[in-house]
């Protein structure tokens, strides 16, 4: 043949030969065993130490929280969402404590249009007085367990009577703590919170039944008297038509 | 005469050119057996692999999302950050949430992410992650948060044009990157049809959600899983049939993101929309 047409052939053959050469040598020896890929990279993988760590880790230190965390409505709320994501343990064994906890509760309470309605929203200057500015959390809210109350944060005066008295003619239920600290101990009304004394018994009980149902708006409302029943609404409204209004006075 | 040469010359031709090939052959031959010896030696016995206390021929990993619990806090997205040492601003994530919002009178959808500038403007930080609350006195007829990764699919575009196989599925489910092999092409960010691969600069390579294999090799759940505080993301191994995933596959409709690519992905979602992909 002709020369420069073998010299190209054997040229091409040996570039072949050395790249064929080359990649039995450099690629690595896991590599094709179980597939296109460089097996010893899985236990490198898998090797990781994992950083986050469970509440079972914390709980061991500090046991106080066994408490109210694991039995609380936070109970899904995992130490390092508030006290930090890489919290590690200090030295003393305290917990970082949360500087702005407006700022960090309302990253998963704040009132969003996405938030989906079973999420406990607020509006901040809403709540929980309309019309003032709100206080920071912790003031009322125990942060490990929020359904309970901070000790000697909420006035307990609106607390149901144990006597009756000429202002009080009938007993006034268990469940007026929670009417009584928006709308006043005696039903006055509080801010934007409209007075409920005097009200007639039929039209409290109809009310209660149009914001269980969405025909008043007012989530908080909503909230509050779905967590009652039939016979507790009943009550309060009694209770409630036997004060005086205030436009009695 | 003229034409006897042309002939021995062709003759000569073919002959070399079949020995060429038949020396090209032999030297294949055993190029390829001398491979053969290596891998033989390599996969010797019946040890567990990975690692000794965990077989990926015993798992089948998938992941449930319940997009009608997650309340946008962002604490996945913080946490996978601090498990997995991921660039710390807003662009680089290998989880993320998005938000879409219906007003009234608007046909089309609105969708912002955790990553969005505004978002980003509102939490005041780029390694602090909050929404803002653009649509507070909007009038919004429907909204909802969609938390997202990589789905880590049965047939991956990103695996199919990797040019070196720097990623690949693994036998349990799970597509991984081998940080060594990877070049950086970024072809597999390009191909990913969920958007759900990043590059590290500094790095040079490619990456994205594992699954937190560190962690499923080791019997915990990925750090997402582990802080969600509505119960959102759900994890387990599909052969299990009491894993919370199976028992979330069983007990709802799922669907799945971006069906008609053909991918086969493994995140199963509840509770998305039309306009979700």
């Amino acid at each position: 043949m002709p020369k420069h047409i073998r010299n190209l052939l054997l040229l091409l053959g040996g570039f072949l030969l050395v790249a064929y050469l080359a990649k039995i040598y450099l690629t690595d020896p896991s590599y094709y065993k179980y597939g296109y890929y460089r097996a010893d990279a899985v236990p490198e993988i898998a090797s990781g130490e994992p950083l986050y760590k469970g509440a079972g880790y914390w709980l061991e230190c500090h046991p106080e929280r066994q408490a109210d965390w694991p039995t609380g409505n936070h109970k899904t709320v995992a130490c390092q969402v508030c006290h930090g994501a890489t919290v590690q343990c200090a030295e003393d064994g305290a917990m970082p404590k949360p500087a702005d906890t407006i700022r960090l509760c309302t990253t998963c309470h704040l009132e969003m249009p996405a938030r989906p309605a079973r999420q406990p929203q607020i509006v901040l200057g809403d709540h929980p007085f309309p019309g003032e500015e709100t206080p920071r959390c912790t003031t009322c809210h125990d942060p490990h367990s929020p359904e309970n109350w901070v000790a000697g944060a909420i006035d307990t005066s609106a607390d149901p009577q144990e006597t009756v008295t000429e202002e009080t003619p009938v007993k006034a239920p268990a469940a007026v703590s929670k009417c009584a600290k928006c709308h006043g101990k005696q039903g006055q009304g509080r801010g934007k919170n409209p007075p409920i004394a005097g009200l007639e018994p039929s039209v409290f009980v109809e009310r209660m039944d149009m914001y269980i149902y969405g025909d008043r708006d007012s989530k908080i409302m909503e909230r509050l008297a779905r967590a009652l029943n039939e016979q507790e609404i009943e009550e309060l409204a009694e209770y409630y038509a036997s004060l005086r209004a205030a436009s009695d006075e | 005469m003229k034409n006897d040469k042309k002939k021995m010359e062709r003759r000569q031709f073919l002959s070399s050119t079949g020995k060429a090939l038949t020396g090209l052959g032999i030297a294949a031959g055993g190029g390829s057996l001398l491979a053969q010896d290596t891998q033989e030696a390599g996969s010797e016995g019946s040890k567990s692999f990975p690692t000794d206390d965990y077989d990926w021929t015993k798992h089948r990993w998938a992941y449930g999302i319940d997009a009608t619990k997650c309340i946008g806090c962002l604490r996945c997205v913080e946490a996978c950050k601090a498990e997995n040492d991921v660039v710390g601003d807003a662009q680089h994530f290998r989880t993320w949430v998005e938000r879409y919002v219906y007003l009234e009178g608007d046909e089309k959808v609105h969708v912002d992410s955790h990553a969005d500038e505004q978002n980003i403007a509102a939490s005041g930080s780029e390694s602090e992650y909050r929404f803002d609350n653009r649509y507070k006195d909007k009038k919004v007829t429907k909204a909802f948060f969609v938390p997202k990764m990589c789905n880590h699919c049965a047939h991956p575009a990103c695996v199919q044009v990797c040019p070196v196989g720097a990623t690949f599925r693994a036998e349990d489910g799970t597509v991984l990157i081998d940080h060594d092999y990877c070049i950086g092409c970024r072809y597999c960010v390009q191909a990913c049809p969920y958007g759900a691969r990043f590059f590290m600069e500094e790095k040079g390579v490619s990456d994205k959600c594992t699954w937190c294999y560190h962690r499923i090799t080791k019997g915990l759940m990925p750090a997402c899983v582990e802080v969600c505080p509505t119960g959102t993301r759900v994890f387990g191994d599909l052969n299990d049939t009491s894993s919370p995933v199976s028992e979330f596959i069983r007990n709802n409709p799922v669907q799945v993101l971006k069906p008609e690519s053909g991918n086969a992905p493994m995140c199963f979602y509840i509770g998305i929309d039309k306009d979700v992909s």
